[in-house]
């Protein structure tokens, strides 16, 4: 295992138990409980491919592709999270599928994403690439709740993204979804 | 598959622009998108493809149609106006009378035309999301009896087969969630997955009633201790298994239930699976049922108590 630069902020957590070490693309160390760490699974596999022996020793973990100011935000989410979820079995992909749409964003994620839109993006690609499904999930989810909410002219706005569609295409496909936003019968009326 | 936000160009504002160094710096995985998309509505789905070439590739993904999400309208129509309620027995009597109203038929054929464009043969999860009608801001109980009425007997149609133009689209349906979700105040509602892949050789229409008896909010409560009761003695139910899904539930208000099996006939359905309401209203549940409600009660956060204490007020 490689070692990152250690000379910079740790946190310290109080639970007992192992330690596993990360440092973060700035190369800022951080101590994590190992329930915390290995809510990653990036984390998770390489612990268990080193046989869980780093946590006696100075290695550290590093995670280069997650900056510091996000890492702390995701430790916020993990710490959370490993003291209050239980442990779920692995579910079929249908059932994944249905218990995605039963859920809501808790109330306690709600407040931990209500951030500004470019934070939410950064923290869903570091959950990304940590492979933190649920994080991940819930990055998502408000995402899609934001992109339900503006018309097609503003999300190009906000996301910059140049419409490369001709006249006569976007002409075609407006036509094609029409239908999606008709009116629906009113009460009262018999058509 | 290209990354769809890869190509943007810059925008204008500001939180546009740190957007897009994100994206093109961080190449946004295809997967992330594919997981947006798959948070979205079908038809807002279909809106989004508008934005650009690459948003409608991947839009129109063989992956997103396996599972279709529409909101439906669900118009309380055809009822008295002036009613108002006064005892169960009443409700089910005005039900009776209220029968077909023409507005339901036409906004049955609307809602059947908008899930005929939705509905692929890959489909295998039919979520249909009930959205009370804006219109009306004072809804009776019985307006709401009916409209889930309406909604339940969607779906029956929908898995019939008989309306000509869904003949055979829908035929990979495997799960219909009656997701009697979103009320205008954001409160939610009880709602209810069936499960029918396993009966497919047996026609729909002769093992189900429409489940009509949990939207009617005011009895909820005991109708969610009627679900917990289910629980705790599932042996009382042999022919017709309820779990929770998922498992645990972040807000117990939304109890959802999937029904997994149906019995074979009308009566049989009538006696063993769907409790209604109007006659649950009658007898007090058991004492171990009331005494599970208020342990969960006690287990919700304050925000939940709020949301149930408006719930019981609606």
């Amino acid at each position: 295992m490689s070692t990152a630069a250690s000379s910079s902020t740790s946190e310290t957590i109080a639970e007992p138990g192992l330690k596993i070490k990360v440092s973060t693309k700035e190369g800022e160390v951080f101590e994590l409980d190992e329930k915390v760490a290995k809510m990653s699974q990036v984390i998770r596999g390489i612990l268990e491919d080193l046989g869980e022996q780093n946590g006696g020793d100075d290695s550290v973990l590093p995670l280069t592709q997650v900056e510091t100011r996000i890492f702390r935000k995701i430790l916020v989410w993990l710490k959370y999270h490993a003291g209050h979820d239980k442990e779920e079995a692995p579910k079929a992909e249908e059932d994944e599928i249905i218990a995605r749409f039963c859920e809501e964003i808790p109330e306690w994620d709600q407040k931990f994403l209500n951030v500004d839109q470019a934070v939410i993006l950064e923290i869903m690609l570091a959950a990304d690439y940590l492979d933190i499904k649920k994080l991940r999930g819930l990055c998502c989810k408000t995402v899609a709740n934001i992109l339900k909410t503006k018309t097609v002219e503003q999300i190009r706005e906000m996301y910059g993204i140049e419409n490369d569609f001709t006249p006569e295409e976007e002409e075609e496909i407006r036509k094609q979804t029409a239908w999606c936003e008709d009116e629906p019968p009113r009460q009262g009326s018999n058509h | 598959m290209e990354t769809p936000l890869a190509q943007n160009s810059l925008p204008d504002n500001h939180l546009g622009r740190h957007l897009a160094r994100l994206f093109s710096l961080s190449d946004l995985p295809e997967e992330i998108m594919y997981e947006i998309f798959f948070e979205v509505e079908s038809t807002h789905q279909r809106r989004l493809s508008r934005v650009s070439k690459s948003w409608q590739k991947a839009l129109s993904s063989t992956r997103l149609q396996k599972v279709v999400r529409l909101d439906i309208l669900a118009s309380p129509a055809g009822v008295h106006a002036e009613f108002e309620f006064t005892s169960f027995p009443d409700v089910r009597e005005q039900m009776r009378e209220a029968g077909e109203p023409s507005v339901f038929y036409y906004h049955a054929i609307y809602e059947l035309n908008r899930l005929y464009k939705l509905l692929t043969v890959r489909t295998t999860v039919l979520q249909l999301n009930w959205k009370e009608w804006p219109h009306i801001k004072d809804c009776n109980i019985l307006d709401v009896a009916l409209a889930w009425s309406f909604h339940t007997t969607l779906a029956r149609i929908i898995k019939r087969k008989t309306f000509p133009p869904l003949a055979g689209v829908g035929v990979n349906v495997r799960h219909i969630l009656l997701h009697n979700a979103w009320a205008l105040d954001g409160v939610h509602n009880l709602h209810t997955v069936t499960k029918t892949r396993e009966r497919a050789n047996v026609p729909w229409t002769d093992y189900t009633r429409p489940i009509r008896t949990l939207v009617l909010r005011q009895c909820r409560f005991a109708v969610a201790g009627r679900f917990v009761s289910f629980f705790a003695q599932p042996g009382k139910y042999q022919d017709c298994q309820f779990r929770l899904v998922p498992a645990e539930c972040s807000s117990w208000v939304r109890i959802p239930l999937l029904i997994l099996d149906f019995t074979t006939t009308e009566e049989e359905t009538n006696e063993r699976t769907l409790v209604s309401a109007v006659d649950l209203h009658y007898e007090r549940p058991p004492d171990t049922v009331l005494e599970t409600l208020a342990a969960k009660v006690e287990a919700l956060s304050e925000a939940a108590k709020e949301r149930w204490r408006m719930e019981l007020i609606r």
